[in-house]
């Protein structure tokens, strides 16, 4: 092979299945993904995702893998177009709120006042968010 | 000429910044659509769908052409793989698949790869900001035409996690023969994946690793933006092109004769050589190369030396000698390792390198 395309990706969600009886199915693995069939045992044995509903399902079965891979699950990228106004209003007010708590924590009460008029014009603008 | 021809003859010769030591920056956005299952769970005529959907929302917006894979010969399709348009498995999955091309600006787009697409975009030299800048405007054109799979904790839903959030991967490929000769490659392998990125050889025909080659790629893409995935790189990339610099000076400084001679030979050998193999050629063309950077070499230019990275492999070298389908040339150039099919390749490639060097 010439070049290898893309780093080498590993099996990430080679995971230990949940304790339990020996012999019982944990209980992840009987669920099964609405849209594209696939269960977590499925997806623990592939390292891959059937699906972006997939994703939904198994939520809290993937999210400390993808920790793991990560560091982080919050993703502060850039948004789809269909998404793009709620979302933004939310990371704007959670950083507002953040910056609000700060201001008050030393005492600047103005500013504190300034940030919270602001979080009130992005929340009527935006709707409820 | 077809569009797969024109794609590998390139654009037109244009030198980036910083092409002493970058020779390329790429970036790839991988992207989903909600509606459908990943391409490896979908129908193929939800694969049809998916291309009829992305062709739709891009087909008036600009120059792109597009490429059904039933309508190329296997060496082109070999071609351009090893030119990473397209990936191994773009080739190995099912035949409802599309590469959309907008050659001038560098943008290849794989539909129906591991994700629904795969944006990709290719500039010269050191150019990062500039490559995402390409690929994102085709990602905020197919955007719309489907809602894509995207979860608000998780970004950008990927088949394989490992490209969850931004879906972004930034590559700049450098040619570092003045660090890797002061052996201090090491450090930068050992330091990069502290700070989420990679630093990989260049791998040639086979295992071999050669000509001096490293890919600089970022690791991790949930919980980082675009813009500071690519602010990252960038002074980590500045700082290790400084170092390349300072090597090369002190090479020179110290012993100019010796490696005036190295490079004279290369130059030598690289026009007069019966036979060449991909690893003597990417030998040659690390000292080719560093030449053109001392001014030793003047009647080469990195771009085409560059341009000979891809032409002389075995796919591409078949498409140089087969005719217009490449057949009869990759008979007479793939030939088994004992027969003299294999010779025969290096005579061909050392015929070409000579064609192309005139």
């Amino acid at each position: 092979m010439f070049f290898e395309f893309e780093p080498e990706i590993f099996n990430v969600f080679i995971l230990k299945p949940s304790q339990g009886h020996p012999n019982s199915i944990p209980a992840a693995e009987k669920k099964i993904c609405k849209m594209c069939g696939v269960s977590f045992a499925d997806i623990t044995k592939t390292g891959k995702a059937g699906c972006g509903e997939c994703y939904e399902t198994f939520k809290n079965e993937l999210t400390h893998s993808i920790i793991r891979i990560h560091g982080a699950v919050n993703h502060t990228g850039k948004i789809p177009k269909n998404r793009r106004v709620k979302i933004s209003a939310k990371r704007k007010l959670e950083e507002l709120s953040f910056r609000m708590q700060k201001a008050v924590g030393e005492q600047n009460f103005e500013e504190a006042a300034n940030i919270r008029d602001e979080i009130n014009k992005i929340k009527t603008e935006a709707g409820e968010v | 000429m077809n569009t797969a021809k024109k794609i590998l003859e390139g654009a037109s010769p244009v030198l980036g910044p910083d092409c002493d030591a970058a020779i390329s920056s790429r970036v790839r956005i991988a992207r989903n659509f909600s509606d459908f299952p990943f391409p490896v769970k979908l129908n193929p005529e939800g694969r049809k769908k998916v291309i009829e959907a992305v062709n739709n929302a891009v087909k008036n917006q600009n120059n792109y052409e597009f490429i059904d894979f039933a309508d190329l010969s296997p060496p082109e399709i070999n071609a351009l793989m090893e030119k990473r348009i397209v990936s191994p498995d773009f080739i190995k999955g099912p035949p409802e698949k599309e590469l959309i091309a907008d050659i001038n600006d560098g943008l290849y787009v794989m539909v129906n790869e591991e994700d629904h697409l795969r944006i990709q975009s290719i500039k010269s030299g050191f150019a990062i900001y500039e490559a995402y800048d390409e690929a994102n405007k085709f990602d905020n054109l197919a955007d719309g035409s489907l809602n894509y799979a995207y979860d608000e904790n998780f970004g950008y839903l990927t088949q394989c996690p490992t490209n969850l959030g931004t879906g972004m991967r930034v590559s700049v490929m450098l040619h570092l023969p003045a660090i890797t000769l002061n052996a201090k490659i090491q450090n930068i392998t050992v330091d990069l994946p502290k700070i989420g990125l990679t630093i990989r050889g260049f791998y040639g025909e086979g295992t071999e690793v050669g000509g001096d080659l490293y890919q600089i790629s970022n690791n991790i893409t949930l919980g980082i933006s675009e813009e500071q995935t690519l602010d990252k790189i960038k002074p980590v990339v500045e700082k290790i092109i400084e170092l390349e610099r300072n090597f090369r000076n002190a090479i020179y400084k110290n012993s100019k004769d010796l490696i005036t001679d190295k490079i004279k030979r290369a130059y030598g050998t690289i026009k007069n050589a019966h036979m060449i193999s991909s690893g003597e050629f990417l030998s040659l063309y690390s000292m080719l190369r560093l030449g053109i950077t001392y001014g030793i070499i003047q009647d080469i230019d990195y771009k085409i030396l560059d341009s000979l990275l891809v032409k002389v492999m075995p796919a591409n070298l078949s498409l140089r000698f087969g005719g217009e389908d490449g057949e009869k040339g990759w008979k007479a150039v793939k030939g088994k390792k004992s027969d003299p099919g294999n010779g025969n390749k290096d005579i061909l490639r050392a015929e070409y390198i000579r064609e192309i060097l005139k």
